[in-house]
C-alpha cells in the first residue's frame, strides 16, 4: 500500500460514512474527472489539435460529470451546467487574451535547472496549454459556484411561486455575494499551498520585491488566482439570470393555458 | 474558527500518520520544484496551507446555514438541524474536492505534456509529477469530509448553549 492509496482508501470510507450513495459518487467523480484531465493532456500533446478547443470539450464534459453525476438530473442542475458552459466560453476569450499579452506560458527560470534533459522543440503551442491551464484550475470553481446558487434559488421560487424575476435575480445575487468571499479565498489557500516552496525559496534566496513579481512562475500564479476569481465572480450574475428566466418561465406558460381553457 | 483548526489539524494529523505507515511508499520528492529547506517539512507545510482554504469554506458554510435553520424557527429540534445539516454536507462535499482537485492537478500540465512529448512512459511521468499534487488533494478531502460532521456538532453545541442562556 502506498500513501495515495491508503489516502483514497480513507477518503472513500470517509465519504461513504458521511453522504452514503451520494458520497461514492463523489468519490467515483474524482476519478472520471482525472480520466478527462489524463485524455485531455494525451490529446494535447498532438500538435495538430488546438489545445483551447481540446479544452472547451474536455470541460463540457467534466462539467457534466461534476453537476448532472454527482447531482441528478433537473431544471437546477440543467441551468447550472448551461450557465457553467456560458461562463467558460467568455471566460475563454478573456484568458486567451491574457496569455497572448503577458508571456506567462511555459517554464520560469527557477524550473529551467530540472529540464535540462529534455528536449523543448516539441511543437506544442505552450501560449494555448497557458490558456487552458488556467481555464482547468478555475472550472472546479465554476460548477461548484453554480450549483451553489442555482439550487437556493430553486428553494426560493418553491416557497414564494409569486416571485418576480427581478427579485428572484437579486436573490440569486445576494446568495453570490456569500460565495464570492469564500470561493476565491479556497482557490487561493489551493494556489499558495502548492507554491509553498516557491514562496520559502523567494525568501531563503532574498528575492526583492520587484524580482518577486516580476518572476514568471509567480506572475502566472497571480494572473492564475485572479482569472479563477473573475470566473467565480461572472458566473453569479449569469447564473441567477439564467435561472431567473427557466424558472418564472413555465409560471407565465402555464398561465396563458389557464387563460385559454378558460375563454 | 475552533472547526476551521480542528478539521486542518485531524486532516493534517492523517496525512501524517499514512505517511509514516506506508513509510512514504508512492511519494516522489525529485520533482518537488525550488527546493531550499528540507522537503518534507516545505510538502507538509504546503498541504496545511492548501487544506486550510477549503476547510475554512467547508466551516462557514456548514454554520453560517444551520444558524440561518436555527434562527428562522428557534423551535426546531436537534434532530432536524442534523438531518439537514447532513444534507448540505452532502451537497457540498463532491463540489469542494473537485475544486481542490482541479487546482492543484492543472498546474502540471506543461510538465506533463513535456514529459510525454519526451517520450517518457505514462505510468512514470505520471506517478513522477502528480504524486504530491494527488497527494495534497486527497488530504484536503479528507479535511472537507472531516470538517462536515465537525462543522456540524459544534454549531449544534452553540445552539444548545445559546438555548440554555435564554
Amino acid at each position: 500500500m502506498n500513501v495515495l492509496m491508503s489516502l483514497a482508501a480513507i477518503l472513500l470510507i470517509l465519504m461513504i460514512w458521511i453522504g452514503g450513495k451520494k458520497g461514492i459518487r463523489s468519490f467515483f467523480a474524482l476519478f472520471f474527472n482525472f480520466g478527462v484531465l489524463l485524455l485531455t493532456i494525451i490529446f494535447m500533446t498532438n500538435p495538430n489539435f488546438n489545445p483551447i478547443i481540446i479544452t472547451l470539450i474536455a470541460c463540457v464534459v467534466i462539467s457534466y460529470i461534476n453537476i448532472f453525476y454527482i447531482n441528478a438530473v433537473n431544471t437546477t442542475t440543467t441551468t447550472a451546467f448551461f450557465s457553467s458552459i456560458i461562463t467558460i466560453v467568455v471566460l475563454l476569450f478573456f484568458i486567451d487574451i491574457v496569455t497572448n499579452n503577458a508571456m506567462i506560458q511555459g517554464f520560469g527560470e527557477e524550473e529551467t535547472e530540472e529540464l535540462s534533459i529534455f528536449s523543448l522543440y516539441i511543437g506544442v503551442d505552450f501560449v494555448k496549454i497557458g490558456a487552458s491551464v488556467i481555464i482547468m484550475s478555475t472550472i472546479g470553481a465554476i460548477t461548484d459556484t453554480a450549483v451553489a446558487i442555482s439550487s437556493p434559488m430553486r428553494e426560493m421560487f418553491k416557497h414564494n411561486p409569486t416571485i418576480s424575476k427581478k427579485e428572484l435575480f437579486t436573490f440569486g445575487l445576494s446568495i453570490g455575494k456569500d460565495i464570492l468571499g469564500t470561493s476565491a479565498n479556497t482557490l487561493f489557500f489551493a494556489f499558495f499551498g502548492g507554491y509553498m516552496a516557491l514562496l520559502i525559496w523567494f525568501k531563503d534566496l532574498s528575492y526583492s520585491v520587484g524580482e518577486i513579481v516580476n518572476s514568471k512562475i509567480f506572475s502566472a500564479e497571480i494572473i492564475t488566482i485572479f482569472c479563477a476569481g473573475i470566473g467565480v465572480g461572472l458566473i453569479i450574475p449569469i447564473t441567477s439570470w439564467i435561472s431567473a428566466f427557466f424558472l418564472v418561465q413555465p409560471k407565465e406558460k402555464d398561465k396563458t393555458r389557464l387563460h385559454d381553457k378558460k375563454s | 474558527m475552533a472547526m476551521t483548526l480542528l478539521g486542518t489539524f485531524i486532516s493534517l494529523l492523517i496525512t501524517y500518520l499514512v505517511m509514516l505507515f506506508t513509510s512514504e511508499k508512492g511519494l516522489r520528492y525529485e520533482e518537488m520544484q525550488f527546493i531550499t529547506s528540507p522537503y518534507r517539512i516545505v510538502f507538509m507545510a504546503g498541504l496545511f496551507v492548501g487544506a486550510l482554504g477549503a476547510v475554512m469554506d467547508v466551516a462557514i458554510t456548514m454554520s453560517s446555514s444551520i444558524f440561518g435553520l436555527y434562527e428562522k424557527n428557534n423551535n426546531i429540534t436537534v434532530k432536524a438541524l442534523k438531518a439537514s445539516g447532513l444534507e448540505i454536507g452532502k451537497d457540498i462535499m463532491g463540489t469542494m474536492t473537485n475544486i481542490l482537485f482541479f487546482a492543484y492537478i492543472s498546474g502540471s500540465i506543461p510538465m506533463l505534456i513535456l514529459y510525454l512529448k519526451n517520450a517518457s512512459p505514462l505510468a512514470f511521468t505520471l506517478s513522477i509529477n502528480l504524486s504530491l499534487e494527488l497527494a495534497r488533494a486527497l488530504a484536503g478531502g479528507i479535511g472537507i469530509v472531516l470538517t462536515i460532521p465537525i462543522g456540524l456538532y459544534t454549531t449544534i453545541f452553540f445552539i444548545n448553549r445559546k438555548r440554555a442562556t435564554k
